[in-house]
């Protein structure tokens, strides 16, 4: 969070995921993207409902840790916000760890 | 609270979003989430992440809130603290303690990372979990490594295979392990904590592991299952007789007090020290299932 | 259009269904005219044909007429799908289906709704791809009409539902089409939604895979009833009716629901000698027989019988005399059949006998306790049971508003969120039972009573059982859920929902 308030960008390295698809969970597929954006898909249930509140908390959570180009994946099985806050940076934070041949 | 009520622990696998979620209405007095045997290697991370944002989003009504970190000597314990504390559980519960220097070594470790996050130093609790014959030994001394420290509690999957036995159904060989920690618990001052009883079918054998807890001196039980927390609660609710005679003996003190007498007599018997702090002890258990005026009426 | 009394804008004419009443109140709206009936006809000694298409020639099934089934089957049922099939084959098409239910294993007859051969649906209820495809596309000529299953056989008896051919899934028939559901292989039990149908239709189809010598006992639809008889390898699946749905729950928050509400049935006053209740086959609804079951076993008070669809659990309660009899529309399990076969307390009753508004009496309007589900319950208490939060139909109004309009406590029990969707809103999506005829909603946070039964309330309250306000559950829900955003819809109206009466009581618009 203080990286993103001193405007620190952080790199994504690699593919990764977090979450699960079973009821009440997410399952959050992170990638490096070229374009500095943030691009989101979602596939869920309650879209309809909620396709706003979830674009928000990736939004949001991305931009907590400095995150600023990745491509998003999200396959909800009606994962509550904080659920979905917790799959994101788990993702995320897999997706920055350095590559591990160096 | 050091001595709140600890009947119930529930624990709740630390990955599991919809346990998490739903735990609370099963109103244990505490609830467990589990980062430690519930959660495989490769997810320590995502549960930490998960655990921590639960703490920081729900309402978890009034049950207390413990995390069983993985044991001091794994990859995962360090950064499980670094993650929780600044979340406020209630209290952090450490898996496999056998010296008296891993509870050192959390205390310190903690209060590091309280006052990197400005909080007050001693708000996150400990709890000892003794699983092995090593622990089982050096438990005395454990129960009195820290002021942190408020319970301490068996576990006796790992124990049995510490002293090479296997777990009966009427736990024979936990005997010696159980006694010398309620022992070494209430020699501190700290609450000693039943092990779990992982059979959820068996509501009768579950019921009389309770009983037998509760009479060798247990404050409470880790349960597995939503449904032990109700057994646990009704082997731990006091008898209405017990309750009156409490209240019988907490309103002769009142009143004593307020005359400025010294002695204190209950149908006709001196009333000292253990008998006021047993009534104490029964009201709070009574309070708790909604047995004295003023008192939860919950059903637990 | 007009707005209802639950405050729904409905219209009062739809182009191919013709004029509509709105829902004004639980009996607001009394019967009229005479019964309906039939054409007499002699279909004299030949019964037995060779074949189903033999059936549907000599039935004289013709381009814009009504064809029926009942939903005994659930989802084991094949003979909606063999019928529509065979019709197609043969070009008959502008069909209207009137299914007492349509289950998910239906999807077969979308293309023939495509193509045109069913251009109109009556049903109870929609579920699977089916239910998706006509709550997105406007495929028929009309509305699905939504009724009740006393709605439905009410809408029979008077007229305003003209069944021209009538199917009926005979697990036994003799070569002159006395039928019953107990014996054969394929049993299913009751046959209590197929009564009006064979009644009331103009020709009246026995499709069996066991012919038994004449006569087919006992008699459950009689020989005076039925025009033809054909015999095909197998009338559905004895499986399916289960759908998995009859086990009693492990899941320690539908028991929690449960053991919730067995202490509000406790404490109103009608758990006494004698009392009579319905429970679901689902979830927590189910689990509430266990608990009132221990209740009765701890206090030694007794029931006097049980209705609605029925379960091997139930069956159980009847075995141990806990209850005196059973009164069945349909049977949630094989153990069910078996009982309703062997045991003369537990009896097949029409879907007139148990939810009709307009006959003498119904059971339901006996009924004591009533347990109830809901996709979504709104401020005012009002029940959705059709469409998900999403806005798709997946489900049916089935008894919900017979029995919740005559029971004397009508109790919801649901999970308050599920999936990310609360339970509790602002208003249902769909308004299925009006929510005048809601005693309480039991949820794992806590009892919500209705402020228009304000004894239930004390009652509760003096038995020491706290209750909440509905607005507190639906804030509850949406802390943790947060505030869903509004459904996207289309003016297209895709569903009728008949009150049990005859008036309307909502619509369904397209998804988009």
């Amino acid at each position: 969070m203080r990286l993103a308030q001193l405007g620190v960008t952080r790199m994504l390295y690699r593919n990764a995921q977090a979450g699960s698809l079973e009821s009440g969970d997410v399952m959050v597929r992170v990638s490096p993207c070229e374009e500095d954006e943030v691009s989101i898909h979602i596939e869920s249930k309650v879209s309809p409902r909620f396709s706003n509140a979830i674009r928000n908390t990736v939004r949001q959570t991305a931009q907590e840790l400095g995150v600023r180009n990745a491509r998003f994946e999200i396959i909800d099985h009606g994962a509550l916000d904080f659920v979905l806050r917790a799959r994101v940076t788990t993702a995320l934070k897999r997706a920055m760890e350095a590559p591990t041949n160096a | 609270m050091r001595n709140r009520l600890r009947r119930s622990m529930m624990f709740v696998p630390g990955n599991n979003p919809s346990m998490i979620i739903s735990a609370p209405v099963f109103r244990p007095d505490s609830i467990i989430l589990d980062l430690e045997d519930a959660v495989s290697v490769n997810q320590k991370d995502a549960a930490r992440d998960l655990v921590v944002e639960a703490l920081r989003t729900l309402d978890f009504g009034s049950c207390e809130t413990v995390i069983r970190i993985n044991g001091r000597h794994t990859p995962y314990c360090e950064d499980d603290i670094r993650a929780l504390v600044p979340a406020r559980p209630n209290m952090l519960r450490l898996a496999m303690t056998e010296e008296p220097e891993d509870i050192v070594w959390a205390d310190r470790m903690i209060g590091e990372v309280e006052l990197e996050h400005d909080i007050p130093h001693g708000t996150v609790k400990l709890m000892a979990a003794i699983e092995t014959a090593r622990g089982v030994l050096n438990a005395e001394r454990i129960a009195r490594a820290s002021e942190r420290l408020v319970a301490m509690s068996f576990g006796a999957e790992d124990f049995t295979n510490s002293i090479q036995s296997e777990r009966s159904r009427d736990g024979f060989e936990l005997f010696t392990a159980r006694a010398l920690i309620v022992m070494a618990a209430r020699a501190a001052g700290i609450q000693p904590i039943d092990t779990v009883y992982s059979n959820v079918d068996d509501d009768e054998g579950f019921r009389a592991d309770v009983q037998r807890a509760k009479q060798m001196g247990f404050a409470g039980k880790s349960c597995v299952h939503p449904r032990q927390v109700a057994i646990v609660h009704e082997v731990f609710r006091p008898s209405e007789s017990e309750v009156r005679r409490a209240e019988a003996i907490m309103a002769a003190i009142q009143e004593a007090e307020r005359r400025g007498s010294g002695v204190i007599a209950v149908n006709g018997r001196m009333v000292d020290g253990p008998i006021v702090s047993k009534a104490e002890r029964v009201l709070q258990l009574a309070q708790a299932v909604g047995m004295t005026k003023g008192g939860d009426t919950s059903g637990n | 259009m007009a707005i209802n009394a639950v405050g729904r804008e409905v219209p009062t004419y739809v182009e191919g269904l013709g004029e509509f009443r709105p829902y004004a109140g639980v009996f607001a709206t009394p019967p009229k005219g005479r019964r309906f009936g039939p054409t007499i006809r002699r279909t004299g000694g030949k019964k037995l044909l060779p074949s189903l298409r033999a059936a549907i020639e000599a039935s004289g099934l013709k381009d814009g007429m009504t064809i029926s089934f009942h939903h005994h089957f659930r989802n084991g049922d094949l003979l909606v799908n063999r019928v529509v099939n065979e019709i197609a084959a043969m070009g008959i098409k502008d069909l209207t289906l009137a299914a007492s239910s349509l289950q998910s294993i239906h999807k077969e007859i979308i293309p023939h709704i495509r193509s045109g051969v069913i251009t109109a649906i009556t049903t109870s209820g929609l579920r699977g791809e089916l239910a998706e495809v006509l709550s997105r596309e406007v495929l028929l000529k009309a509305p699905v009409m939504i009724r009740s299953h006393g709605g439905r056989v009410r809408a029979i008896e008077s007229g305003e539902l003209k069944i021209d051919v009538a199917f009926i899934a005979a697990p036994n028939a003799d070569e002159y089409g006395n039928l019953n559901g107990i014996n054969g292989p394929t049993a299913c039990g009751s046959l209590g939604y197929a009564f009006a149908d064979a009644q009331y239709a103009e020709c009246v189809v026995a499709v069996t895979d066991t012919l038994v010598p004449y006569p087919a006992i006992p008699i459950s639809i009689p020989q005076t009833q039925v025009d033809y008889v054909v015999v095909v390898d197998k009338v559905g699946d004895p499986q399916g009716i289960m759908s998995g749905v009859t086990r009693l729950t492990r899941d320690p928050m539908e028991l929690l629901i449960a053991e919730k509400a067995c202490r509000v049935i406790e404490a109103s006053g009608l758990f006494r000698e004698g009392f009579s209740f319905q429970v679901g086959a689902g979830g927590s609804s189910l689990a509430v027989a266990r608990f009132l079951r221990e209740r009765m076993a701890a206090t030694g008070v007794r029931g006097r019988f049980a209705t609605g669809g029925i379960t091997g659990y139930i069956v159980g309660m009847l075995k141990d005399r806990l209850i005196d009899a059973i009164l069945d529309t349909q049977c949630f399990d094989l153990v069910a059949v078996e009982s309703l076969r062997d045991d003369p307390r537990h009896v097949e009753m029409s879907a007139s006998f148990y939810a009709n508004p307009h006959t003498k009496t119904c059971t339901s309007d006996i009924l004591d306790i009533m347990m109830l589900g809901a996709t979504e319950i709104d401020l005012d208490f009002n029940v959705n049971v059709m469409t998900g939060s999403d806005g798709i139909m997946m489900g049916a109004s089935g008894g919900h508003p017979d029995t919740a309009a005559g029971a004397k406590l009508r109790l919801v029990t649901a999970p308050l969120i599920r999936g990310r969707f609360p339970i509790v809103v602002d208003r249902v999506h769909t308004v299925v039972t009006p929510g005048e005829c809601i005693d309480a909603l039991v949820t794992q946070y806590g009892v919500a009573v209705n402020p228009r039964n304000p004894e239930l309330k004390a009652r509760l309250k003096d038995a020491g059982i706290d209750t909440v306000s509905i607005e507190e559950l639906q804030e509850r829900a949406e802390r943790l859920t947060g505030k869903p955003e509004e459904l996207a819809l289309g003016d297209e109206i895709v569903a009728l929902i008949e009150y049990r009466d005859g008036t309307l009581i909502d619509t369904v618009r397209r998804v988009i």
